[in-house]
This record gives structure tokens, sequence and C-alpha cells, in this order.
């Protein structure tokens, strides 16, 4: 157990991170604009919903990408389970909560046949997810005919879009991600695969169910951005060509920020914060007004500048040693020399 | 005769011979399933003048795939650099400055792209996936609201010309050699095969990450110059099937997708023929399009899962 | 070993499906999944004897569609050509997937040429002057569903001439619609959403012109840019309108973008805006972040948007938000069925020989269909039926008939523009008996 003051200080490391970006974009928006970040309770409802959708994406991209297993096909799961699973709900009559327990269902289904097929093929993820993201996004747009799932004016569905109802959905997710992550025998096999496969298997463990269930998961939890989307938007449409990836995407990087400041914290934790203030920074984006494709260049760029930062981190420590690791030898060098 | 059979099932040729029998195989299908319309000349000829563009880029993508990496970025790269050149030959009038800078620019771009892989340590995918995404953005950028227009007279004298088929040539034949004939490539089939020894046997892998990328990059570039005359106009989706097209060209060309000694530089022309050959079939025959992408998806997986050794493990070292 | 047999049992499902499914007068769906081989030879029959079309005094021709999206209203399309139009006017169709460039294009004309095709309708609106030009040379009349007939090729015998919407009445159909909504002497303020327009979507383009045009007119307003330049803006701007009572914002971009809606949400919660004005289907999307806003500031909010004949728009009609109004206004409708058969009506006349009859000058033709307006939910509870079943086609098969020379030997050139020029509500209410 860690001592108070520890405790205090990861919970104001955690804290301050969205609480700094928050107010560098507050400053920048003020300055250029004149406007604020968030200036109603309706930018608040705005922000939690947002907040919502990026935070399942980014929990489910990490059961994945954070072992190295690039899925691509993830958006296209995502529709999927969204349309058909929605679909399916609607003509059975089920309200709010029952279409967004069968999209899970959907979701789960999906992502359990690319885990299996994973399994079986054990060709490089990212070129299973390119072929499961064709036959997917196929999939999802032949079996609604192009209509995708339309939300709109459909009775009593009306709490998807509840920013409150989004919350706790979020909170039960978190506490899913929290528990799966932390008290679970799936943990310890997550670190062990993340280390070294072969040790892992050899050592007892069976990789190829633990990545059956990531996959699996990661479908389950895709599914319910996907309903909170379509809530809000009115409809989800199919697309084809690949492009359902994008709104994937644009989610690694909250994920990796997340999992940076998982260490202070916990997964569940980190990723939320790091889609906060993901979230906050793009916020600031739009106030500023200015275009998407150079909104996508920034976002992009730093993106790469977090993933060398990550990559690279360890270096200045590394050099640190070894200066101080030198000058030790040549201390004793010169010791030894003048002793003979 | 079991025995016979797994013997035959390990030989080296007859494993390189599948792709082309499945080609050939497809090619009968077609042509019964459309009463003889597919084997027309005029048809097949069709077929190799589409292909030629996903080939040149397959071909150059065969290196960096031969290491053991995957990159999606290379349509959204071809794009950009058409933008970048239309523009140049806009300003200067001059064909021969448009190759040179297409070369150039795109074998720019991609060490570009090498180099926040080796000295930055970034996931080549990674890196595929964020410069897919830029691209787009910063051609979109370039080209505004329209697009770029090229005169018809340059273009039409160009492609009589047959500028496709020679650069393609000159560029494969260049790439054959490297690829199978020197220690260049030698060293990138090893890279692939297995990192860790090829390292210890003391090769740069990030030189030869860099070189791979810059041959790619030259492909890109040719492929560039033709995209731009094949059509004349360059907007916000040109050649964003490409980066699609790639991937299953090499794929479906028989090159296993782990890189290593099992790559052949004829992979990616094969492929791009079968993929071209795949998409006019399939149309021919009157197969809605909606399906149509299902289709290629599964026929994507089943021939990678054919078409390569299952290993023991999961496959790992992906970031 | 299991995996050369999975190639064997691959390829062989493709050689067979490929045979079952035959010409493509069969529609999707049907046996591409792999079927039996007594089946597949059946099935070839069938189809082969189907392209003789048994009981049609002539032969079929085949027309190629490129589509430029995939979406429900393309699905709609598809059917109405596929399954009313084609059997019935002796036409078989070919149709594309998604084309967004160029290049794409060309290897989809190259491609159905192959196949067969005498004809293409093109709903790619970039490229009409290299389409024109190569289709010439492999002898395939071409039409496109586009407001812009390119001078330079017009001459061109195979070019059969364009029938987008109508540019000229678009301008008009927003101003009907403005009128309707909004009084000259009381200014209102604008959030304009141009969709497309900075992003080369040459549809969203000229109708955020014409949108711009119109409330200039409207208002005595003078902008500060040229009309081109403010409509092709690629981020949110406010405008300079010259008049201090009128407030208008462009917001292009597309819903799939980060931050589209709470961007529009953020504009609204000012308070400042009393309409929406979208040149695509927006109804919906913005359904939600309108609804909120409304509640919050007690204050209604219009939405006025472009729409498409189908159940959408019908539910955006009828669905009452907060404020006890319809969540969708008046909407501006464009028929793309009727542009989709006004080409096919250039085409076949073209194949068929006529080409001299409908084109007075040896020119391309403009035949295009103008927008209609729905100005309200009364308004559009007379069209809701519209490209719903058979005999609810804005034109139907026996309508499309009589504009084909081999049928009705009165079609010329001005036959066809008085249709082109009778297209109304009125007049369509009037054909399908809904008045």
């Amino acid at each position: 157990m860690m001592n108070i003051k520890e405790y205090f200080y990861k919970v104001a490391y955690i804290i301050s991170v969205p609480l700094v970006v928050g107010l560098i974009m507050e400053i920048i928006v003020y300055r250029q604009t004149g406007g604020h970040l968030i200036s109603s309770v309706l930018d608040i409802r705005n922000l939690v919903r947002d907040l919502g959708v990026t935070a399942i994406i980014a929990f489910a991209l990490s059961l994945n990408l954070g072992s190295g297993r690039f899925d691509l096909s993830l958006g296209a799961q995502r529709l999927v389970a969204t349309i058909i699973g929605g679909n399916i709900a609607l003509r059975l009559g089920f309200n709010g909560i029952g279409l967004l327990l069968m999209a899970i269902l959907i979701g789960l289904i999906a992502g359990f046949v690319v885990g299996m097929i994973f399994i079986i093929f054990r060709v490089p993820p990212v070129i299973l997810g390119l072929g499961m993201a064709m036959i997917y996004e196929s999939l999802a747009f032949a079996g609604s005919g192009g209509r995708g799932l339309q939300l709109f004016g459909v009775p009593d569905i009306e709490m998807l879009v509840d920013p409150n109802f989004t919350m706790i959905v979020l909170g039960i997710g978190t506490l899913f991600v929290f528990v799966l992550f932390t008290f679970t025998k799936f943990r310890y096999e997550m670190q062990a695969m993340r280390g070294s496969q072969k040790i892992a298997k050899t050592s007892g463990i069976n990789v190829f169910r633990h990545v059956v269930i990531c996959y699996t998961f990661a479908g389950g939890l895709v599914a319910i951005s996907g309903v909170f989307s379509a809530a809000f938007t009115g409809a989800l449409t199919p697309v084809l060509g690949m492009t359902s990836n994008s709104a994937v995407i644009a989610m690694t990087f909250p994920m990796f920020v997340g999992m940076y400041l998982a260490r202070r914290s916990n997964i569940a934790v980190g990723i939320i914060v790091g889609s906060l203030t993901l979230k906050l920074f793009g916020i600031g984006m739009v106030a500023l007004k200015i275009s998407n494709a150079l909104n996508t260049t920034i976002n992009m760029i730093f993106f790469i500048g977090f993933l060398a930062f990550l990559a690279n981190r360890h270096i200045p420590e590394l050099k640190r040693r070894e200066k101080a690791r030198i000058k030790e030898a040549r201390a004793k060098r010169k010791e030894l020399s003048i002793a003979s | 005769m079991k025995e016979k059979l797994i013997q035959l099932n390990e030989q080296q040729f007859f494993i390189r011979l599948v792709p082309i029998v499945m080609l050939l195989l497809m090619a009968i299908g077609f042509n019964i399933a459309t009463d003889g319309k597919f084997g027309d000349i005029r048809n097949l000829r069709l077929i190799v003048t589409q292909a030629v563009i996903i080939a040149t880029v397959a071909t150059g993508a065969v290196f960096i795939f031969g290491t053991g990496n995957v990159s999606i970025a290379l349509g959204a790269t071809t794009a950009v650099t058409a933008a970048i050149i239309a523009k140049i030959y806009l300003m200067t009038e001059s064909v021969v400055i448009m190759v040179v800078a297409a070369i150039v620019v795109a074998t720019l771009i991609m060490i570009l792209t090498a180099i926040l892989s080796t000295v930055l340590k970034v996931s080549v995918i990674f890196v595929s996936i964020v410069m897919m995404v830029m691209f787009l953005a910063i051609l979109q950028t370039i080209l505004g609201a329209g697009t770029i227009t090229l005169p018809y007279a340059m273009t039409s004298a160009l492609t009589n010309a047959n500028f496709h088929y020679i650069a393609f040539v000159v560029y494969f034949i260049l790439c054959a050699i490297i690829f199978h004939f020197t220690g260049v490539g030698r060293s990138i089939r090893f890279i692939g095969s297995n990192k860790i020894c090829a390292k210890q046997s003391g090769i740069f892998l990030d030189k030869y990450l860099m070189i791979a990328f810059a041959i790619a990059g030259v492909g890109v570039g040719l492929a560039a110059i033709m995209t731009s005359i094949r059509t004349g106009t360059i907007g916000v989706g040109t050649a964003s099937s490409l980066n699609m097209d790639v991937v299953l060209a090499i794929v479906l060309g028989g090159m296993s997708v782990f890189g290593g000694t099992r790559s052949y530089i004829y992979a990616g022309a094969l492929g791009a023929l079968t993929v071209t050959l795949l998409n006019n079939g399939l149309l021919m025959v009157g197969i809605s399009p909606t399906i149509l992408q299902l289709v290629r998806g599964i026929f994507f997986l089943t021939l990678i899962f054919a078409g390569q050794k299952r290993p023991d493990r999961l496959p790992d070292n992906e970031i | 070993m299991k995996k050369k047999v999975a190639i064997l049992l691959a390829v062989m499902m493709l050689v067979f499906s490929l045979a079952g499914c035959g010409s493509s007068e069969e529609t999707e769906n049907e046996g591409a999944n792999g079927t039996e081989s007594n089946d597949t030879v059946s099935n070839n029959e069938e189809a082969s004897d189907g392209e003789e079309n048994t009981d049609k005094p002539q032969e079929n021709i085949t027309i190629a569609v490129a589509w430029n999206s995939m979406d429900a209203t393309t699905q709609t399309r598809m059917t109405y050509l596929e399954d009313h139009l084609g059997p019935a006017i002796g036409v078989d169709f070919i149709f594309s997937e998604e084309i967004s460039d160029t290049a794409q294009l060309m290897t989809f004309l190259e491609n159905s040429y192959a196949a067969g095709a005498d004809g293409l309708l093109s709903l790619v609106t970039d490229g009409t002057e290299q389409l024109v030009s190569k289709a010439d040379e492999l002898g395939v009349y071409t039409a496109v569903v586009s407001s812009t007939l390119y001078e330079e090729v017009a001459e061109i015998p195979t070019y059969m001439g364009i029938t987008g919407i109508d540019l000229t009445k678009v301008a008009d159909a927003y101003g009907e619609l403005l009128d309707a909504q909004f009084d000259s002497s009381e200014p209102g303020n604008f959030i304009l959403v141009s969709g497309g327009s900075a992003m080369g979507v040459a549809s969203h383009r000229e109708a955020t012109i014409s949108m711009l045009n119109t409330l200039q007119e409207k208002y005595d307003l003078t902008y500060d840019m040229d009309v081109m330049d403010l409509a092709t803006q690629n981020a949110t701007t406010e405008i300079n309108t010259g008049n201090e009572e009128v407030k208008m914002t462009i917001v292009p971009g597309f819903p799939n973008m980060d931050g589209y809606v709470s961007g529009v949400s953020g504009l609204l919660q000012t308070g400042e805006y009393d309409a929406i004005i979208s040149v695509y289907p927006t109804a919906e999307t913005f359904s939600t972040a309108i609804d909120e806003v409304e509640k919050a500031l007690e204050k209604n909010i219009k939405m006025l948007c472009q729409a498409n004949f189908g159940e959408n728009t019908k539910q955006a009609f009828n669905t009452l938000d907060s404020t006890g109004n319809p969540t969708l206004d008046g909407a501006v409708i464009n028929s793309g069925s009727s542009s989709d058969a006004y080409g096919v009506v250039l085409l076949y006349n073209g194949i068929k020989g006529h080409s001299d009859a409908i084109k007075p000058e040896g020119k391309a033709i403009i035949m295009a269909p103008g927008p209609l307006v729905a100005a309200s939910a009364e308004d559009y509870q007379k069209l809701e039926q519209l490209d719903t079943s058979d005999d609810m086609y804005v034109y139907t098969a026996d309508e499309i008939k009589k504009l084909l020379k081999t049928y009705n030997e009165d079609v010329d050139y001005e036959y066809l523009m008085n249709i082109a020029n009778e297209f109304s509500t009125d007049n369509i209410l009037e054909r399908r008996g809904l008045k």
C-alpha cells in the first residue's frame, strides 16, 4: 500500500494533464476569438457524449494495440455491430437499452470471428484486419440495403442521447476494463504476452484463448460507441472502400496517451484522462475555426511526435547513466594508476 | 503416394506456381462465364493497361514488404506526388523536369517516412497510417476546392509514346536485378526472414530499410506520372484505391506478408494483373457492386491462408 | 496440404459461382457464394435465354452507370433502373462501385466497353471531357448527370448531353423556400452548411453559390468576397454581409469529421441564428443538436435542406421537435431518378440511331429536370409516396417509352425540352393522380 503522499502526487499528476491542456487551449482560443472553450451546459453535454465515444474506442483499441496487434477491422466491426445489431433490435421493438445490448452482442460475435480467424490463419493482424474490414463493410452495407441504422424519429431511444446515460455506460465500461486489467488472470496473461509470446506459451498460458478474448471484447466495446454515434447524429451510414477505419484511427492517439498516463495510475483512468485531454485539445481546434485539413495535419504531427517521444524517452536517462559509468571508470583507472 | 504429395507440397517451385495457376484458372472461369467476351484481345490489353500503375507501385512495395514491414500509405504518397508534379509542370511546361521531379519528390517523401521509422524508432505501420491521413489532408490543401488539369496534348503524347510500358519495364528490370542479384536485395530478404539474425550478422537494419523505401519511392514517382497522364486531372480521390490495391496485389501475387526469402520481385506485377483481372471479370459477369468488395475480401483472405506456411506462434513483433 | 486444398476449393467455388451468375440481367445476391454444378448449368441456360429477350421486338442494349456514391438513395435509383425501366424498354444495366476519381471512371468505361456496353451514364461530374473523348474513340455513347456542359467537347457525336439539375432554377428554388419561411422585411441569421463545396463536390458548390446569390438578392446584401470564394471556404467562417441585421456563417464539412456537429451546436447556442440552410440532406444529423438548443433557449430554429424522395424525408417532415414544429421545415428536392431517366432517354435515342432528331445542331443538349420545392410539411405530404413503388415513380416506364423515338415517332428536340420544362410539382402530382 502506498502512503498518502504518493497517492496524492499520483492523483495530482493525473488531474494536471487535462487541466494544463485545457488551460492552454482556453488561453489560445480566448486570445484569438474572444470566446471560451466551454461556454454553456450544452457544451458540457457535447463534451461528455464525445468523451464517451472516444474513451470506449480507446478501451477497445488498448486490448489489441497495447499488445502490438493493430486491428484495422475495428471500424468495420463497429459498423456491423451497430447497423446489423441495431436493425435487429428495432425490428424486435427493443428500446434504447435493448438496442445497445443487441449491438454489443453482435459486436462480440464479430470480434470473436476475427479472433478465431486470427488464431487459425496466423497472418499478421494488419493484413487480417484489412481483409476482415473489406468483408464486414460489405456485410454492413448489403445487410441494411445501404441505409445503415436510422435512429431518427424512433421512439423509446431518447435515453441514448442523454449524457447522463452516456456517463453511466461509460462508467460501467470503465469499471469493466479496470477490473479486467487489474484483478483478473487476464491481466497477467496480457502482460506476459507483451513480454514474449514464446515464454508466455511455454509457461502454460493459453495464448490463443487470450487473443480471442481480446478480440471479442474489443468488438463488444466498439459497438457501444457506434450506437452512441448513431443516436446523436440520427443515423450510422455504412461505407465501403475501407473508409470505416478513419473513425478508429483517430482514436489511437488518445489510446497511446492513456497508456502512457496509466503508468502512474491504472489503464482505465489513464485512458479516460487521455481521451479528455485530447478532446479538450480538439474542442479548442474547432473553436479556432481552422480547416479540417489543417486540424488533421496538426493532430498527426503531434501524434508522431508523441510516438517518437514514447520510443525514445529512455535515451537521455541511458546516456546519463552511461556518462556516469564512464566517469566512474575513468576515476577508478586513475586511482589504480596512481596506486601502481 | 502421400509422401510424394507432401514432397511436392514442400518444393519451392510448386509453391511459386500457385498464384500463376490461380490467375489462369480465374481467367478461364471468367471467359466461360461471359461467353468469350472476357478473353477478347481488346479486353486483355485493357487489363494490362489498367494493371500497369498498380504493378509499378507494387514492384517497389515488394522491397518494403520484403523486410517484413507493411506500408499502406503508398496510394496517398502517389496522389500527393502527382499533385506536386502537376503544379510543377504547369509552371515549367517541361516534361523532362516533370519526370525528374516526380522521382525526386516521391523518393524524398518515402525517405522522410523511413527516417521517422529508423531515427525516431516509431513502428513502420504507425508511420504509414499517420502519413496516409496526413497526405490526404495535404492533398486537399494543395488542391483546394477544385482539381488540377494537365493539357491534353501533353498527356496524349506521353500515352502514345507508351510511357507507361517503357517506364514499368525499365523499373521492373532494375528492381529484379537489385532484389535477386545484388547484396542489397539479399540483405533485405534476410531482414525479413529473421531480423535478429540479420542484425547479428552485421546488417544495418536502418540503412536497408531506407534503401527499400527509396527504391519504392522511385516506383511511386513513376506511378504518379502514369496516373497524371492517364486522365489528365488530379483530384481529391486520385489514387485513393491504390493503398489497398497494392496490398492486395502483393498478397495475390504470392508474396509472403512476412517477407523474407520467399519474396519474389514478380509478385507485385503478377498480383496487379490478378487484381485488375478480378475487378474486370467481376464487373463483366454482373456481380452487384455491393457485394464486389465482399468477394474481394474473401478471395484475399483465402489466398493469404493458402499462400504461406502457417507459423507455429502467432505473429508478433508488429510494433 | 490443407492450404492447397483450400486454394483449389476457393477457385472452384469462384469458377462455378461465376458461371452460375451469368449475365448482368441477373439481380444481385444470386449464387454469389457457390452453387452445385447442376444448378449452374441450368442457370447458365436461363441467363443466355434472357439475353435473347424473346418478347421484345428489338435487341436489348446495355447501358453502364457510373455511380459517384453508394448509399441508400443510390440503391433506390439502381432498383428503379434495373427492375422498372430496364425490362420495360429493353435495357440491361451494368453498375459500378463508388467512383471517386477520374482514373476509376476511365477504368470503368473501358471495362464496360469490354463487357459490351453501348452507352455510359455517368454520375461522376469530374473528368467529363476525358470521359467523352475516350468514349467516342471506343464508340460508346455518353450522357452525364451534371450541370456543366463543357463546350469544348459538345460537338463530339457520341456525347448526348447532360441531365443534372437545372442550375438556373436552383436559385429560384431556394428563393421560394426562403420566402415561404422568412419575410424580406424581417431579416434573419443563417448558418449555411456547405457540405463538400470546399472539397471538390461540384453539386454542393453550385448549390451553395445559388444559396448565397438568393440571400443576396432577398436581403440586398453586399459580400466583400467573390461568391465562388465564399462558397469554397474550407473552415467555419462568418461572412461579411454588409447588412447588420443579417448574419451568416458558412460551415463546411461532413458529420464524420471531428467536432462537426458539436461545432454547429456551439454556433446555435449563441442564440443568434434562426435557421440552418444546407446543401445536402441534414435533417437527421442536426436534429438532436437543434432540439437541445431549442429547449435551452426556448426558440424555434428552422431547418431547410436538400432532400431526396423516401422514408427519411417523410419522417423528417412528420416528426415534431420540442417547440411543436416539424424537424424539417422545408426542402429542395432533387429527383435523382428523373435525372437518370432523362439520361437513359438520351442514350437510348442515340444508340438506336436517332441522334439527329434530338440533337438539333449536332451538339450535346441539356435536358435538365428542375428542383422541386416542398416548402412545408403539408406540401410534402402530397409528394411523400413518390419513388416508393412501381406505380409511384416520378417517371413510369410507359412515360419514358413516349420519349424514345423507337416507340414514339413524334420525339424530337422540342418534344424533350417541353417535357423537361414541364417538370414541376404540379406536373408530377397530376401524372401520378395524386392531386
